[in-house]
């Protein structure tokens, strides 16, 4: 069986236009994933701040010491800047909790658009009638605005609530990036700073260099040729 | 271009990868809140007990101990002011009580006639005795070395005075060449008539 497809000229512009779109994406989300990398990479560096003094005075020699204390310290300084967030996440909910107790209202939906929740203070459009089959063909159509931006005296506890979500929730998501940075670069030290490599050293080399300086220093008349 | 087809390979990868990411971020969140509680209540039972979550560990501690031994003389240095030296001259060693030194018409100890003092210094303490002035060892001149009466020679080093003092600047001809650079180098023949450094040729 033999399928044959014919293009037209408006087809092949379409898929050589779907085919770019899709490239470009790619490589947007390949540069956001550079981004990220490059703020772990400064948010890893931090750790060296807090280790340093103990490597750099010999107080810890080995690895596994090294790790034990990097990661205390690691540790000591997710919740140093983690904890604000909580507070806030900790908060937000309370206030919720303490309306619900308060007005006996336990089927209070913080995410309602009509009247109790967060999306009354946003734009929501219904899609469901977007997309539609008429006689085996595709029909399709604006999504229709079924809420526009107002304020409700009702959702004032979604509005706190889900602000705090939001804003404890990021918080926190940092403060998580940071330490897995933390720790990405805790290993990456543990394997640097503590190995010991012959890369770049040649025993040959090396004596060449002292043998050479010896007979300069020897022979101060004779290096004229010899540049050091 | 091969960047662009770089950065496009690489956020193939990224979508591939995102949901173990997403996963490993997930599981790492929730152990990361357990442990800040565990943090949280250890923090709380340090408070009341007077202590502090952040407080130095013992390789701090060493580290700062051992950073202090390496400058010895940031512990030594104190700040001398003027009553420390009021004080000293009047053989007085207990802290004196601060003077107003805002005052315009403020004299300090030290600087106040001689009258006033002598009742209050006694002899064995004064200035005088108290410094001692130190004796500097008398260096023995160094030997002037005296000029050989003949002086060794060489044909291809003639001993030509140079008269530098004369010349006039369209005269000097800077030739720039080549830097010494660190390494080794031994040169070869042909580049023996090359010379290194400036030279300055006087015509």
């Amino acid at each position: 069986m033999n399928f044959l497809i014919t293009l037209s000229e408006n087809d092949k512009r379409l898929i050589f236009a779907l085919l770019l779109v899709f490239i470009l994406v790619f490589v947007l989300i390949g540069y956001i994933g550079y981004l990220i990398t490059r703020v772990m990479k400064w948010q890893g560096k931090k750790l060296d701040h807090v280790v340093a003094d103990p490597v750099v005075t010999r107080v810890i020699t080995d690895k596994k010491h090294f790790k034990r204390y990097a990661r205390k310290k690691n540790w000591r300084l997710f919740f140093k800047q983690s904890y604000i967030a909580v507070i806030i996440l900790v908060v937000g909910s309370l206030v919720l909790l303490f309306r619900d107790i308060f007005t006996h209202d336990w089927a209070y939906n913080v995410f309602d658009y009509n009247e109790t929740g967060f999306g009354t203070i946003l734009f929501i459009w219904d899609f469901s009638e977007c997309f539609k089959i008429q006689s085996g063909s595709l029909l399709l159509n604006w999504p229709v605005l079924i809420n526009s931006p107002h304020l409700e005296g009702v959702a004032w506890a979604s509005y706190v609530f889900v602000f705090s979500l939001i804003i404890g929730g990021v918080w926190y998501l940092i403060a998580l990036q940071a330490l897995i940075a933390r720790t990405i670069r805790m290993y990456q030290l543990c394997t640097s700073a503590f190995e010991k490599t012959l890369d770049g050293f040649n025993t040959n080399q090396q004596a060449a260099t002292i043998a050479a300086a010896k007979y300069q220093d020897n022979n101060p008349k004779d290096t004229d040729n010899i540049n050091v | 271009m091969v960047s662009f087809f770089k950065n496009f390979g690489k956020g193939v990868l990224y979508v591939l990868v995102l949901p173990f990411l997403l996963v490993g971020m997930a599981v790492y969140g929730v152990v990361a809140f357990f442990v800040f509680l565990f943090l949280a209540v250890k923090g709380l039972i340090l408070f009341f007990t007077g202590r502090s979550l952040y407080e130095d560990l013992p390789e701090d501690i060493e580290a700062k101990k051992r950073l202090a031994g390496m400058n010895p003389q940031e512990e030594k240095t104190t700040t001398v002011t003027n009553e420390d030296i009021s004080s000293a001259l009047n053989g007085n060693t207990q802290e004196s009580p601060a003077a107003d030194t805002t005052d315009p018409f403020y004299v300090p100890e030290y600087l106040k006639p001689e009258q006033e003092t002598e009742e209050s210094v006694p002899e064995e303490n004064t200035f005088e005795e108290v410094v001692q002035p130190e004796e500097v060892p008398q260096e023995e001149p160094a030997p002037v070395e005296e000029e050989p009466l003949f002086k060794p020679s060489f044909d291809d080093e003639p001993n030509i005075p140079e008269e530098t003092e004369n010349i006039q600047e369209e005269e000097i001809i800077l030739e720039k060449t080549e830097q010494k650079s660190n390494i080794l180098e031994i040169k070869d023949d042909e580049d023996e008539e090359e010379s290194s450094g400036v030279n300055i040729d006087f015509d």
